[in-house]
């Protein structure tokens, strides 16, 4: 005996799909990791190597040179430390700083890279280190370069360079020079 | 959001119909009431009367019987237990469909049980969905036991069909909850590692899901960002490297190669290609930034993307 069928019944199907909805709420962030890095060795070497006795009066003045965010973490992570008996003063600049100021730190960007031989001339028998970050700095007058080994910034140094203006390297920084 | 979801669905399922079953009337004359009793709302009535049926021989083996006995449980829960995630009703519902479609050896009436069971299926793929949204750190287990009955009735309602969307959906949900919480715990890696894994497996479940290798990808990457912010005025020369090559090998090992499988995929994602500019100059790789940020310009100039506010 057949059974006469009954009848169909619709069915809405409603799969939810929540996740479309916030799926890529996840962001990147937009620090600046490799000004993060750069920031905190010039804090390094600001402490870490030692400055001639005249130099050890007033301010430690680090100068950043066509950098802002890498002057941004300097001046809001490190601005307030001491280094040593002095307090840290850093200094965004626009333009090649003349010798007046003492600098102790200048940081030139790769950005600002023909400046170079103008801050070696303005600094020239100073007391005040350079520091760089692309290939080639260190034959051109730099005395501390950043480079980036397999996505890690290390750093080279000319010691024969910081010795002629009284920087002494200390044993860290000598220690983690790239060799 | 979930409440408005819960009432969308509610409503939709208003519109379910209830076969109209003047059939029978000779064969399961029991049954046939309490179907009657259902549609009209009765369903107490047609619990007592479906009980009835269940006790005379011949309803009992008839597979109707036994689907009129799921849809009524179906329709107590969803007027009574839609919000209940252990519903007893939806149990019910969903082992007497199971019931008529082993009894229908016909397959006089399973066109219509397995329309059921999916309905019964999607919800509990729909609590799970939810249930990913609330759990705390460890308590994913309680949304994977309402996803694999998902599965099960799934089994029996399409067989054979495939569930892969649904499992990558699944899973790229859990490991977007333990993103969240990582996000309120950034010290507790663990959360972290939690959230990559289980985009891991959406990935394989589905390899060519972009937001899947995405997240992977933001997530090793925001792992090593949470590591570079700790760098301070306290952090030694040797923790600095150290911590740089841990961070690189998250940006460059994990989160670059998983970045690109999303880009293959598709090179006009905003926001993926932001995302490897970033990665890119985090790495230095000056070329490869200049690209992608020409590529973001050209993007927003298509308006195919609108840049995030800062």
């Amino acid at each position: 005996m057949a059974m006469p069928k009954p009848l169909n019944c619709f069915i809405f199907l409603l799969f939810l799909n929540l996740y479309s909805g916030f799926v890529n709420a996840q962001m990147i962030p937009e620090d600046n990791t490799v000004a993060m890095i750069r920031a905190n060795y010039l804090y390094q070497f600001a402490n870490n190597n030692n400055w001639p006795n005249e130099t050890k009066k007033g301010k430690f003045y680090v100068g950043i040179l066509g950098n802002q965010d890498v002057f941004d973490i300097m001046s809001s992570k490190y601005g307030t430390k001491p280094i040593g008996s002095q307090s840290l003063d850093v200094i965004a600049l626009k333009e090649v700083p003349t010798g007046s100021t003492p600098f102790h730190i200048i940081f030139i960007d790769k950005s600002r890279k023909a400046d170079l031989p103008k801050v070696l001339k303005e600094f020239k028998d100073k007391s005040t280190l350079i520091v760089t970050n692309w290939e080639g700095a260190l034959s051109q007058g730099a005395d501390i370069n950043f480079r980036n080994i397999d996505g890690s910034i290390r750093f080279e140094l000319s010691k024969s360079a910081m010795e002629n203006k009284k920087i002494t390297p200390g044993i860290k920084i000598l220690q983690w020079a790239i060799q | 959001m979930g409440n408005s979801i819960i009432r969308v669905i509610s409503g939709i399922c208003l519109l379910l119909l209830f076969p109209v079953t003047t059939v029978f009337a000779q064969q399961l004359p029991l049954t046939n009431e309490a179907a009657k009793l259902c549609q009209e709302k009765q369903y107490d009535a047609a619990l007592q009367k479906i009980a009835e049926a269940k006790a005379d021989a011949t309803e009992n083996a008839n597979p109707y019987m036994w689907y009129v006995d799921g849809f009524i449980h179906k329709e107590i829960y969803k007027s009574r237990e839609m919000n209940l995630r252990n519903s007893r009703e939806r149990e019910l519902a969903a082992e007497s469909f199971l019931k008529s479609l082993n009894l229908d050896k016909q397959n006089q009436h399973s066109a219509m049980t397995k329309l059921s069971l999916k309905f019964i299926a999607s919800s509990y793929y729909n609590d799970a969905l939810l249930q990913t949204r609330e759990f705390s750190a460890g308590g994913e287990k309680e949304a994977e036991e309402t996803y694999a009955r998902f599965r099960k009735f799934m089994h029996y309602a399409e067989p054979g069909s495939s569930l892969k969307k649904f499992d990558t959906e699944f899973n790229k949900s859990v490991g977007q909850r333990y993103f969240l919480l990582w996000q309120a715990n950034v010290d507790n890696n663990k959360l972290a590692e939690k959230s990559i894994d289980y985009y891991s497996v959406a990935a394989r479940a589905d390899s060519t899901d972009i937001d899947a290798y995405y997240n992977i990808a933001v997530v090793n990457y925001n792992m090593a960002v949470f590591k570079y912010r700790v760098i301070g005025p306290d952090t030694d020369i040797f923790d600095l490297i150290v911590i740089q090559q841990e961070c690189a090998d998250l940006i460059k090992n994990k989160a670059l190669v998983n970045m690109e499988k999303a880009y293959n995929l598709n090179k006009e994602r905003g926001d993926v290609v932001r995302g490897l500019m970033f990665i890119h100059r985090a790495l230095e790789h000056e070329n490869d930034v200049e690209y992608f940020k020409s590529e973001i310009e050209r993007l927003v100039s298509e308006g195919k993307i609108i840049l995030p506010d800062k």
